[in-house]
C-alpha cells in the first residue's frame, strides 16, 4: 500500500485473512490446541458416560437411547459432524507441521541429547496415528459392529439396544482387552504433552496460572487413563456373566 | 588454577570443505590439554597442532570469546554449546571434562543455517528474520533525553530479559523440529515491553513470524529445548507473547 493511502475497511476478503492465519505456523498450532481441547473434552464426556457400564444393564442402555434420540436424533449427528470436523482439523495440521519440520533439518546430528523435552512430546505424532488406528477399530468395534457382529445389535427386555452385553461380551475376550489397554498408554502418552501444552499455543504463560492449568489437565489425563483402562480389565476379571 | 590435571582428549569432528561437499566426521587427538582452558582454547591446540602437520586447521565461528557476541555455536556432545546452564562454547572450560573423554563436535543442523565449511554456519537468516520487523522506526535527528520517555521497573526488565539474547541460533540447534521461535520470539519480547516499540508490536509480530516460516525453519511444539540450551536463559514465555501478539494481528489486520 501506498504513502498516505487510507486503509479501506472490508478491503480484504475474509478467505485470505482466514488462510493466512491458518497457513501459518503459528496458526496450525493454535488450531491444532483449540480442536484438541474439543477432543479432550469429549473423552472426558465419553468416559463419564462409559463408567454406567458398572452400573445396573438399564443406566448404559438408557443412556444410549437418550444420546439416539436427543433433538429427535439430530444431537447425536451435530455432535459427531463436529467431532469429525475437530478431528480432521487436528490430523491435517498435524501432518503439515510434521512435514515442515522434517524438512526444516535435512541433516541430522550424530549425537542429541533431550534436555528439557519429554518422551510423550517426542512421540506426539507417533502416539496419534497409533491412536488413529484405534480409533478406526474402536468405531468399527461399537459404533458400526464390524469387529463382532453377533454381539452388535442386540436388545434388553425393554427392547433397547443392549450396549450391556454388547461391552461385556467383547471385554470378556483378552486379545480385545490387551488392544484397549494397550491403546490406553498411546492415549495418556499423547494427552499428557497436549493438555500442558496447549496454553503455550494460544499465548497463555503466566507465573502463577500456567504450572496450575498445565497440573489439571494432567490430572485430568490420569483420570481418563485410569478410567479407560477400568471398563475392559475390571470386565475381565469379574465374575459371573452379563 | 585448577588442581586437576592435565587430559588427552578423542575428538570426532565435523569436517566439510565447502557448501556442496558431503563432509564426514574425522578423529583428533587432543594433547595435554589444561582444565583452565576454554573450549575454544582447546580447539586452538588442535589446530596449531593440524597446521605444524600441514593439515588443514578446524574451522569455527568465534569472536568475543567473552560470551556476549553470539558467533560461537558448535553442537558438543548432542548439545548446543555443550548444554551447560547459561554458558556458550566460549565460556565452556575444560575442566567440565575428564581425561581420555570422547567428544563429538558438530555444526548447527538446519535448513536456514546452512554449512559453510567444517564447524562453521550461515546465520544470515537470522538478518533476514530481524530486517522483518526486529526494528522501531524512528526519525534521525538529535539523541533524545535519556529517560525522557518513563519506563517502569518491572516492563524494562522483562524487556532485559528477552535483550539480552545474543543471536548465536542454539534454539534453532536445540530444537527438534529447527525452529527459531525463541529467537524471533526475544525480539518481539523485546521490543513490545517498551513504549517505543508498541506502535509496530503486531506488525512486527505478524512479518517476523511469516519471515521464519518463508526462510524454512521449524514449526514450535512446546519442546521448551531452545529454553534449556539458551546460553542467556531465555524464558518461554516471549514465545506465548510472540503467538498472542500474531493472533491479535492476525484477527485484527485490515491490510
Amino acid at each position: 500500500m501506498s504513502d498516505g493511502e487510507r486503509v479501506v475497511r472490508g478491503a480484504l476478503p475474509v478467505g485470505r485473512l482466514v488462510g493466512d492465519f491458518l497457513g501459518s505456523s503459528v496458526g496450525a498450532k493454535v488450531i491444532m490446541a483449540l480442536t484438541g481441547v474439543v477432543l479432550w473434552s469429549f473423552l472426558i464426556g465419553h468416559l463419564v458416560g462409559n463408567l454406567q457400564i458398572f452400573q445396573a444393564p438399564d443406566a448404559i442402555n438408557g443412556y444410549a437411547v437418550f444420546l439416539h434420540t436427543v433433538g429427535h436424533g439430530a444431537a447425536l449427528w451435530l455432535v459427531r459432524a463436529a467431532l469429525l470436523g475437530c478431528l480432521l482439523a487436528h490430523i491435517a495440521m498435524g501432518m503439515r507441521l510434521t512435514a515442515l519440520n522434517r524438512a526444516a533439518r535435512p541433516i541430522a546430528y550424530a549425537k542429541k541429547k533431550r534436555l528439557r523435552t519429554t518422551p510423550a512430546a517426542l512421540w506426539m505424532a507417533a502416539s496419534g496415528v497409533l491412536l488413529f488406528m484405534f480409533l478406526a477399530f474402536h468405531l468399527a468395534h461399537f459404533t458400526i459392529g464390524l469387529v463382532d457382529p453377533s454381539s452388535f445389535g442386540l436388545k434388553d427386555a425393554e427392547g433397547q439396544m443392549d450396549v450391556y452385553k454388547m461391552v461385556w461380551i467383547a471385554f470378556k475376550n483378552p486379545v480385545v482387552v490387551v488392544t484397549y489397554v494397550v491403546a490406553q498408554f498411546f492415549v495418556l502418552s499423547h494427552l499428557m504433552h497436549g493438555t500442558a501444552s496447549l496454553w503455550q499455543s494460544i499465548g497463555v504463560n503466566h507465573g502463577v496460572w500456567t504450572p496450575v492449568l498445565s497440573g489439571v489437565g494432567k490430572a485430568i489425563a490420569l483420570f481418563i487413563f485410569v478410567g479407560n483402562l477400568a471398563i475392559p480389565v475390571v470386565i475381565l476379571i469379574a465374575w459371573g456373566k452379563p | 588454577m585448577s588442581t586437576q590435571k592435565n587430559m588427552n582428549l578423542t575428538l570426532q569432528v565435523w569436517r566439510q570443505k565447502s557448501k556442496r561437499d558431503a563432509g564426514g566426521f574425522k578423529t583428533y587427538q587432543a594433547k595435554n590439554i589444561s582444565p583452565d582452558q576454554s573450549f575454544l582454547e582447546m580447539l586452538d591446540v588442535v589446530n596449531e597442532d593440524l597446521i605444524a602437520k600441514g593439515e588443514e586447521p578446524i574451522a569455527f565461528d568465534h569472536d568475543c570469546r567473552e560470551g556476549i557476541c553470539g558467533m560461537c555455536s558448535l553442537f558438543i556432545n548432542g548439545a548446543p554449546h555443550g548444554g551447560f546452564p547459561g554458558t556458550t562454547t566460549c565460556q565452556l572450560h575444560m575442566r567440565h571434562f575428564k581425561d581420555g573423554d570422547e567428544i563429538t563436535i558438530e555444526p548447527w543442523r538446519a535448513k536456514p543455517f546452512p554449512v559453510l565449511k567444517d564447524l562453521i554456519v550461515d546465520r544470515t537468516s537470522f538478518d533476514r528474520l530481524v530486517q522483518a520487523g526486529g526494528y522501531i522506526s524512528v526519525n534521525t535527528g538529535g539523541a533524545p533525553d535519556a529517560n525522557a520517555v518513563p519506563i517502569p521497573k518491572k516492563d524494562a526488565d522483562l524487556a532485559m530479559d528477552a535483550a539480552s539474547c545474543i543471536g548465536c541460533g542454539a534454539c534453532v540447534a536445540a530444537c527438534p523440529n529447527a525452529s527459531a521461535m525463541l529467537f524471533v520470539s526475544a525480539k518481539i519480547s523485546q521490543l513490545r515491553h517498551l513504549p517505543q516499540g508498541e506502535a509496530e508490536r503486531k506488525k512486527r509480530a505478524l512479518n517476523m513470524l511469516n519471515r521464519a516460516d518463508q526462510e524454512g525453519f521449524g514449526s514450535c511444539r512446546n519442546h521448551f529445548e531452545c529454553e534449556a540450551a539458551c546460553p542467556k536463559d531465555i524464558p518461554r514465555r516471549v514465545m506465548a507473547e510472540a503467538y498472542r501478539d500474531y493472533i491479535e494481528a492476525s484477527a485484527l489486520r485490515e491490510e
